[in-house]
């Protein structure tokens, strides 16, 4: 009874983290930096679709759909002007621009929306349906399936599709794939455009289950990046079992812990596989590769 | 017809000179293989034809267009084919995806006839990183099979390979050469460098030093 | 080049000279607030401004305080340690005000060692006495969280309201005063804590509900409120939440969500939570601030209280003697009985209210 309602509750923050996390991993593949803004862009999904379905009146589905194709534009944007431009720095400048782009999207979305908490018109609030012991209610049905179907989706992006094919290609080795002709500037813009879109997505499913704030992204940006080292970078499928991982330790783990330590308990897991499994659960020892 | 032309390429790093007014020209079909001791530019050199590395001046030219204002994967485009020293494929991708990768079809039938060709049909799902080193250049090989490329850059395809592979590797060395492709030879076996190529150039210190006709 | 320094020198000189002048000088009573007016906790810390803002243009307009004018600076604290901090910073430095009021315990907790240092009047519309002991000169002007959870757990208990009691709170002092208040007259009591800032109850709902808890004590804020309640109406579970204070656990804005884990609420206030937006007071406050149909108008009404105490202590004391005003504060008792919501003096630096118990049900809030 309580221990399938833990699990339920783990699956559904796993399934949120998952959609960040892939994005994460894909951009951490092939680039090496640490996107700390990926957050900020499903928190703009999040307000994008907030203004059609709630200012505009437009049903969320709509505002779920433009808010993909706004974060994979924002996505590209951000790496046009704060990553690429720095490309040939040392990693940390990439990071330093990580977390610039990050404070600004914050700001830009508390100046012209506010701070305080906004919510999605979903409908008068009900009990949630009540099988094999737990309590689900539609709304987090809906994210499950939604970030399994966008899962599926990811799927045949990468491993039918050429840009797909490509993407892993150039997250193994650039320096050999541009020798085979591949154009990886545009494979990254790509994987930008795909990975943030994927947050977008994300985004606008954790604002349906816990609302609307400019802060919104953090945490789970963490929790998914937490999510992606566990996983094993540069790995998706490692980075949607390293999400369900930490969702469902998270969510069992405060039954026995107090509940301050919710938070916690994600870094602390992440912490142990920097120091004893920095290859994650699906990773291997990678050698050097360069020119 | 000129296959390659080199003019005037000069590099430094730093302070350090990799490359001093190197200038050659290679015809078409013919291999040429290039020699000198370590640290005498030849990676160098390859690295700025395909352009990994941008030359501080000089041009480069193929098949009588200037190319060393393209970008890296243009030139590749062009029909520029590489097979690395080290770290050449891609490890976390099978045999059969290290090829699809190469070109632009699919074709599954054309790329197991590749691998067949270089001897490595049966592995042809497994990942890349189990090869060993020998048939990682084989499968580089394929590569640059299933790419038809026209210019090919050998660096050091021998060391570090079984005497069994290098013997393959001579052969598919040979079917190329009857193809009519360009080759370029980073080699330091002189018996090789004897039986396979037709020219030969000596770096010293980044500078042509010598070049020799062998045939 | 000597005559250009000296004038130099000599504009400057007045420039400081004239800019001290202007202070001493100065025709107008200052009296400072920082509050959230934007994001979490404005929903309280606007309608207290704006309350604030009523009682000085009304005063001003009839005069002032012994000729002076009042004039109030605000600063959003955002419900923010550092923000509430240099706001405080700013307007002590700049505006030398003669009292400073506030809102939240948290933001009183990081404001007092400064007013202290001032030693100017910090009248802080906390739940929680804790400040009380630190600072001297703190005043607390609001609903007191020991007598208010105390009276709702006994009534509770005498009219069988629950079987098995829990406390469902964040670690903040006024929950801990609470919780102390309520253990006076339930012993046992289980306790399910979370750190202020966290939205997710639904571990520590199951938590409750696995121990056989069917009745949740608590304070929040509206952001916490607004999700304990949504959650327990998805969850279903049999648990009714006894809160504080009525105005605040279900203000009029998340009434109209109706959410079906309002019914059998049990709360407490010193003013009926919608008989207040009826009142006198209300009218003059909605027709000021016509924008504010929804607010919380017990704030408004605290906020107003506020400015009347201070005004009865400086026109006591005339507003540069620190020491009458202090002991003026000290001794208010609202002799003239002119209080928005019912005050009936401070003891202790404790304001006086008159509490009241009330009920949720199908038509709002009833008193019990």
């Amino acid at each position: 009874m309580v221990f399938q309602q833990l699990v339920v509750n783990g699956i559904i923050a796993g399934s949120e983290y998952a959609l960040l996390a892939i994005g994460l991993t894909l951009i951490f593949g092939i680039l090496r930096i640490i996107h700390f803004a990926h957050g900020e862009v499903a928190m703009v999904g999040a307000y994008v679709a907030f203004v059609v379905s709630v200012s505009l009146g437009l049903p969320l589905p709509v505002g779920f759909v433009v808010a993909i194709c706004f974060g994979a534009l924002l996505g590209m944007a951000v790496n046009r002007f704060a990553f690429k431009p720095l490309r040939k720095q040392h990693v940390w400048i990439g990071l330093i621009a990580a977390i610039a782009v990050s404070i600004l999207l914050q700001n830009i979305i508390a100046l012209f929306f506010g701070n305080e908490i906004k919510t999605y018109n979903l409908g008068p609030v009900e009990k949630g349906m009540e099988m094999f012991g737990f309590i689900i209610t539609k709304t987090q049905v809906l994210i499950i399936v939604v970030a399994v179907a966008l899962m599926i989706l990811t799927w045949f992006f990468i491993k039918k599709t050429k840009t797909g094919q490509q993407a892993r290609a150039v997250a193994d080795n650039r320096h050999l794939a541009e020798s085979l002709g591949i154009d990886s500037e545009k494979v990254i813009a790509s994987t930008f455009a795909f990975g943030s879109a994927l947050a977008a997505a994300g985004g606008v499913l954790i604002a349906m289950e816990t609302n609307l704030d400019p802060m919104m992204g953090l945490m789970p940006n963490i929790k998914a990046f937490a999510a992606v080292i566990v996983g094993g970078v540069g790995s998706v499928p490692g980075a949607i079992l390293g999400s369900y991982f930490i969702g469902l330790t998270e969510n069992i783990g405060i039954w026995y812990l107090p509940s301050g330590y919710k938070d916690a308990i994600a870094f602390f897991i992440l912490i142990v596989f920097l120091l004893f499994r920095p290859q994650g659960i699906l990773g291997k020892k990678k050698e050097g590769i360069e020119q | 017809m000129i296959a390659l032309e080199l003019k005037s390429i000069s590099k430094h790093f730093g302070g350090v000179t990799a490359l001093e007014n190197v200038s050659f020209k290679l015809e078409q079909g013919k291999t040429l293989g290039l020699i000198g001791g370590n640290g005498s530019g030849k990676t160098t050199l390859l690295n700025v034809i395909t352009k990994m590395i941008s030359p501080n001046s000089g041009e480069v030219h193929f098949k009588g267009k200037r190319v060393d204002n393209l970008p890296a994967y243009k030139i590749a485009r062009l029909g520029i084919g590489r097979i690395f020293q080290i770290g050449g494929i891609f490890n976390n991708m099978t045999l059969l995806e290290n090829l699809f990768v190469a070109t632009n079809s699919g074709n599954e039938e054309e790329a197991e006839r590749i691998l067949n060709e270089v001897g490595l049909v049966q592995k042809k799902n497994e990942k890349a990183a189990t090869l060993s080193g020998g048939q990682q250049r084989l499968l580089e090989f394929g590569r640059v099979m299933i790419r038809n490329d026209e210019l090919i850059l050998l660096d050091e395809p021998f060391a570090g390979v079984s005497e069994g592979n290098c013997k393959k590797i001579e052969e598919v060395i040979g079917k190329l050469q009857k193809e009519g492709k360009t080759i370029i030879l980073i080699e330091h076996d002189s018996k090789r460098i004897k039986r396979i190529c037709n020219q030969l150039i000596e770096l010293d210190e980044g500078k042509l030093a010598k070049k020799t006709n062998i045939d | 080049m000597k005559n250009t320094k000296i004038l130099i020198f000599t504009a400057l000189l007045s420039v400081v000279l004239l800019s001290g002048c202007s202070q001493i000088q100065n025709d107008e009573i200052e009296i400072g607030v920082v509050t959230p007016l934007t994001g979490n906790g404005a929903t309280l810390g606007k309608p207290m401004v704006e309350g604030m803002e009523l009682a000085i243009s009304e005063i001003n307009s009839q005069g002032g305080i012994n000729g002076k004018q009042l004039k109030l600076h605000i600063e959003d604290g955002k419900l923010e340690g550092q923000a509430t901090t240099n706001a405080t910073q700013f307007i002590l430095n700049v505006h030398n005000p003669k009292a400073m009021v506030t809102l939240y315990h948290v933001d009183a907790e990081v404001m007092s060692p400064l007013t202290k240092q001032e030693k100017i009047p910090l009248l802080h519309a906390s739940f929680a006495r804790s400040i009380l002991p630190k600072d001297p000169y703190a005043f607390k002007i609001n609903f007191d969280a020991v007598d208010g959870c105390k009276q709702l757990v006994e009534y509770a208990k005498e009219n069988n309201k629950y079987r098995k009691l829990g406390a469902l709170m964040s670690r903040v002092a006024y929950n801990e005063y609470c919780l102390q208040g309520a253990k006076e007259v339930e012993s046992s009591i289980e306790e399910y804590w979370y750190v202020f800032g966290n939205t997710d109850f639904k571990t520590l709902l199951l938590k409750a509900k696995e121990d056989g808890v069917d009745a949740l004590l608590t304070v929040g804020i509206d952001f916490e409120y607004i999700e304990m309640y949504k959650q327990m109406a998805e969850l279903g579970y049999d648990i009714d939440l006894f809160c504080a204070t009525a105005s605040e656990c279900i203000n009029p804005g998340l009434e109209s969500k109706n959410y079906p884990s309002f019914q059998g609420t049990v709360s407490v206030d010193f003013v009926h939570p919608r008989e207040m937006d009826k009142s006198a007071f209300a009218q003059k406050y909605y027709a000021a601030y016509p924008n504010s149909k929804n607010a919380v108008v017990t704030y408004a009404g605290i906020g107003y209280d506020a400015i009347t105490i201070l005004k009865d202590a400086f026109t006591e004391c005339g507003v540069a003697d620190q020491e009458c005003v202090q002991s003026a504060l000290e001794s208010y008792k609202n002799e003239k009985r002119d209080s928005v919501i019912g005050t009936l003096g401070f003891e202790d630096r404790v304001l006086k209210l008159d509490y009241d118990i009330y009920e949720f049900n199908e038509n709002g809030w009833q008193l019990k």
